[in-house]
């Protein structure tokens, strides 16, 4: 592209992200500030803190893959694909991201739990979902697929399809097209849906402690570990969210460091 | 043309067969096609003739592209393509054994040159060397062997149509598929892919689609006229532009093609009267002519002489002698009308007025400043102007209407 | 056409520029006043007539407080009372904060003395009730638990608080006592939760609050536990040190320890302090 800057913007634009920019880092730097240090490096390095985010960081990381695999047939399907009823499976895709995530969680107990749709049949098969680690993940990725799903279909919707009708006239079968052209046309967006899923299983909080619990080791990841905290010594609680923020810009930096803006397609990320 | 003067006509080579219901890969491959888009108004049984380039040509919204996107897969359509005696209309898109190329190249652009070129024998099943050996082959063969290595973003719109040309080529299609592959390059890039795609189309079946008359007169072996969706005339090159039928192909000449029916027959010559204007033109008859029949006009604007009227004393010199000219040969050759509109053509200005069309020099338009609105005089020469038969059975679309959604009054001209 | 920078008079654009400047500032404005009101009500005392008692009560006390809180305004007109309910650590946090609290009750005494060393406290707190801790199983004890042992039972997915919030602190003392070292499937941050997870079947068993289980409308069941009341909860209640009206919070307070309060609360399954 052309080495042009943009035309400049009105001064009421830059006003505006400054103060929404502050609305983010503010916070952010308020928590670094208060945090009592002495005595931090204790209750960052304490075993039940080590417990907890090495708990969240395994679900996190499981329900991320989890998003995308589930994430990109589904976004495929509604991007390429034409069928009745697809436009109210979209939108009841992203309904998890307007639902309070407690709420989340009841749905999720109402589907597997003692008392739910599938209730009698895990009954049977000796099997129970609640309580379990499982069950994080399964409520870490209830509330994550949305970003994963939108990020993967608007990629798809605006990349367009040129591409693959070129690559079947040349005489590759649907699984060549996907494997050869869709997918690493879509490399960017799937870094990007990826990461924000992870990121949002990292803080997931309402639909886990509803649904899945709280126990450490099983359970209890580190936004759990932080609110229970909270009710005996606010200090912990603190220092614990640092570390969760920490981990979350980390995460970001890790996923963004190359790329620029998310969302892109190859051809535009030139 | 028909399917069976096509296989007396055609080479019909084909090769050894390829997995199971896929089309075998050959050269000359045989083509029938009848398909109908309803969605798109479009009607077409054609028969190209097998190992040659033909030429689809017409206005804007014919059917042209959606001929091509039938035959590819892109457009879905009912009816039957069949590639030697095998139907594909059934089959994906992957089976086909079709190379469609646009005007936009379409490299994949996070695969090098080498692996684009590779990529239909890759699909195919070949090994990764030997993919490449025949990558390198082509690239060879349209001159860009040293961009193998690098990424489509690296390379111009000509390089990037030489390596798509190779694609295309590369996986050994049954039939090639151009859509106005150079009308998004510069003259100098369009005329040297023309002359590699006469070398490397040799032989093949092609169809190739375009507004541009230079594809047409390198490239092309027959002509199909499209207009409406129909195919409004079908022939060998040198039959189609000597005797267009449309008045899309007579603009693609530079030439004017008025339908009308035969006023009277003498000899040689003809007395045409117009069905949109009602006027008497004189031509030299083509065999065929009845008095009474529908017949077509050709007229060479580049034949036409112009004259002022309302200018003073700008009567010219006397007009060609008319011996051999039928009674009220005077109204059949002289016309005022009133200029409608003025187009470029190469270095001259065409008039057009009353259905009727002059060319003039530039200087001339500027010095005697002629207008829309002048009233000038036509006068033709008969010697310069066809008339031959038209609604004869065989063409399917004897005098092209203007369809109301179709391009404006049916008039496209070249490079539009 | 003639070009637009021809037809601009000088007048007409500082008009336009005024008239964007003034619609600027009215959104700023209305944007600063909606922040505002979503600031939540705030307590607004002397109020022509009318003032209101702001009141601080751990989550337990929340039906109970709604009956007593209905008696002290028949019995005081003018006055209206509006009750936060949450976790007693919440609650002294809040006011920590800057919340508007005048009188503070909490579900445990360790909680009342952080927020008396805290100096949120006006005074030395008074205990006005006891609860017990008991097990809460559904409705006709399905799984037919008479005691802490049998549910230390692997079939059962039994549930507590957690040892950082009161209860679960008051369910280790009681466990201790009895020796029974339980495994429960999850821990809970609130003896609300904890008993939700009972009611909707998901567990088996919860150590709750007496309270909770007279609370549940009969979605629960109380068992009880045979020295519980040695570890019984002592609940606390304090004027705050921003009292709007200490007169009117001190009078709270008593009608809280007072014979209608203390009737209310007994109803409620709470035992005296």
């Amino acid at each position: 592209m052309s080495a042009r800057t943009a035309p400049p913007l009105p001064l009421g634009v830059g006003a505006l992200g400054v103060i929404a920019a502050a609305s983010i880092v503010l916070p952010l730097a308020a928590i670094v500030l208060q945090v009592p240090w002495e005595g931090a490096t204790g209750l960052l390095f304490s075993p039940a803190s080590l417990q907890a985010l090495r708990l969240s960081l395994l679900t996190a990381a499981c329900a991320a893959a989890v998003c995308l695999g589930l994430g990109l047939p589904l976004a495929l399907l509604l991007a390429r694909t034409r069928f009745p009823g697809r436009e109210v499976l979209r939108a009841m895709v992203l309904v998890p991201l307007v639902l309070p995530p407690v709420v989340s969680g009841i749905a999720l107990l109402m589907t597997v739990g003692r008392r739910g749709l599938l209730g009698p049949l895990l009954e049977q098969a000796d099997a129970r979902i609640v309580f379990t680690t499982a069950a994080v993940v399964i409520a870490q990725v209830f509330v994550s697929l949305p970003f994963t799903v939108l990020t993967l279909e608007s990629a798809l919707v605006s990349a367009g399809t040129v591409p693959e009708q070129v690559a079947a006239s040349l005489g590759a079968r649907p699984s060549t097209v996907l494997a050869r052209i869709t997918l690493p046309r879509l490399a960017p967006a799937i870094v990007t849906g990826t990461v924000l899923a992870f990121a949002r299983s990292l803080g997931e909080f309402g639909a886990t402690l509803t649904f899945a619990g709280s126990m450490p080791g099983v359970t209890r990841t580190l936004p759990l570990e932080i609110y229970l905290a909270r009710e005996s010594d606010p200090d912990s609680a603190a220092v614990l969210s640092l570390l969760l923020v920490l981990v979350a810009i980390l995460v970001v930096l890790l996923a963004y460091a190359r790329r620029g803006a998310p969302g892109r397609t190859q051809e535009e990320a030139r | 043309m028909t399917a069976a003067a096509a296989a007396a006509a055609g080479a019909g080579g084909t090769g050894p067969a390829g997995p199971a219901d896929a089309v075998p890969p050959g050269r000359a491959a045989r083509l029938d096609v009848q398909v109908r888009v309803p969605t798109r108004d479009v009607h077409l049984a054609v028969a190209p003739r097998p190992g040659r380039i033909t030429a689809v040509i017409g206005p804007n919204g014919a059917g042209k592209s959606t001929l091509l996107g039938a035959i590819s897969g892109a457009v879905p359509a009912r009816g039957s393509v069949a590639v030697e005696g095998r139907e594909i209309l059934a089959l994906p898109a992957h089976r086909r054994g079709v190379s469609h190329l646009r005007q936009d190249p379409v490299l994949f652009e996070h695969l090098s040159v080498l692996e684009n070129v590779a990529f239909g024998p890759r699909a195919a099943g070949r090994g990764r060397s030997a993919a490449h050996r025949r990558a390198r082959a082509l690239l060879e063969e349209v001159g860009a062997a040293e961009l193998a290595p690098r990424r489509p973003r690296e390379i111009s719109g000509g390089q990037a149509q030489r390596v798509a040309i190779a694609r295309a080529l590369a996986s050994d299609p049954s039939l090639v598929l151009l859509d106005e592959p150079f009308a998004a390059l510069d003259a100098e890039a369009s005329t040297h892919l023309r002359a590699l795609c006469a070398r490397m189309l040799q032989g093949r079946t092609v169809l190739l689609v375009t507004h541009d008359l230079l594809d047409v007169l390198v490239l092309a072996d027959d002509v199909l006229v499209l207009e409406g969706g129909r195919i409004a005339q079908a022939g060998e090159r040198s039959a189609v532009l000597a005797r267009p039928r449309t008045g899309y192909a007579a603009h693609l000449l530079g030439k004017e093609l008025l339908p009308g029916t035969v006023e009277e027959v003498a000899g040689d010559r003809a007395v045409l009267r117009t069905r949109d204007h009602g006027r008497l033109v004189a031509g030299s008859a083509e065999a065929g002519l009845r008095a009474g029949g529908e017949a077509l006009v050709l007229l060479d604007p580049a034949a036409v002489r112009l004259e002022h009227r309302g200018e003073a004393g700008a009567v010219p010199a006397d007009p060609a002698p008319r011996r051999d000219a039928p009674t009220g040969a005077d109204v059949a050759t002289t016309h005022d009308v009133v200029i409608e509109s003025l187009d470029r053509v190469g270095a001259g200005i065409i008039v057009r007025g009353g259905g009727l069309a002059a060319q003039i020099a530039p200087e001339r338009a500027i010095a005697e400043r002629l207008g829309i609105g002048s009233t000038v005089r036509m006068i033709l020469d008969p010697v310069r102007s066809a008339i031959y038969p038209g609604g004869d059975e065989r063409d399917p679309a004897p005098s092209p209407r203007p369809h109301p959604d179709r391009a404006p009054r049916g008039r496209d001209r070249r490079g539009a | 056409m003639r070009s637009r920078a021809l037809d601009a008079s000088p007048a007409r654009p500082s008009r336009r520029r005024g008239l964007r400047r003034l619609l600027g500032a009215a959104g700023v404005i209305a944007l600063a006043l909606g922040a505002a009101a979503c600031a939540g009500p705030r307590g607004t005392a002397g109020d022509a007539g009318h003032s209101t008692l702001t009141v601080f009560a751990a989550a337990s006390l929340t039906d109970v407080f709604e009956q007593v809180n209905a008696d002290f305004e028949a019995d005081h007109p003018g006055v209206r009372v509006v009750m936060t309910n949450a976790g007693s650590s919440d609650l002294v946090t809040q006011i920590d904060q800057g919340a508007p609290a005048d009188v503070l009750a909490t579900a445990d005494e360790r909680t009342m003395a952080r927020a008396q060393e805290l100096g949120l406290t006006a005074e030395d707190p008074r205990p006005f009730a006891t609860n017990t801790l008991t097990i809460a199983v559904a409705p006709g004890n399905p799984r037919g638990i008479t005691s802490l042992a049998d549910l230390t039972d692997p079939d059962l997915a039994v549930v507590r608080c957690a040892a950082p919030v009161p209860c679960g602190a008051v369910a280790d003392e009681v466990l201790a006592d009895a020796g029974i070292p339980l495994v429960a499937v999850s821990e809970e941050n609130s003896v609300t939760d904890v008993l939700g997870k009972v009611t909707s079947g998901q567990a088996d068993a919860g150590l709750v609050y007496a309270t909770d289980v007279a609370r549940s409308g009969g979605a629960a069941e109380a068992v009880t536990i045979p020295g519980a009341a040695a570890h019984a909860t002592v609940y606390p209640i304090a004027v705050t040190d921003r009292a709007e009206d200490p007169e009117l919070a001190a009078a709270y307070r008593e009608a809280v320890l007072g014979p209608e309060g203390r009737a209310a609360l007994g109803d409620a399954g709470f035992g005296p302090p």
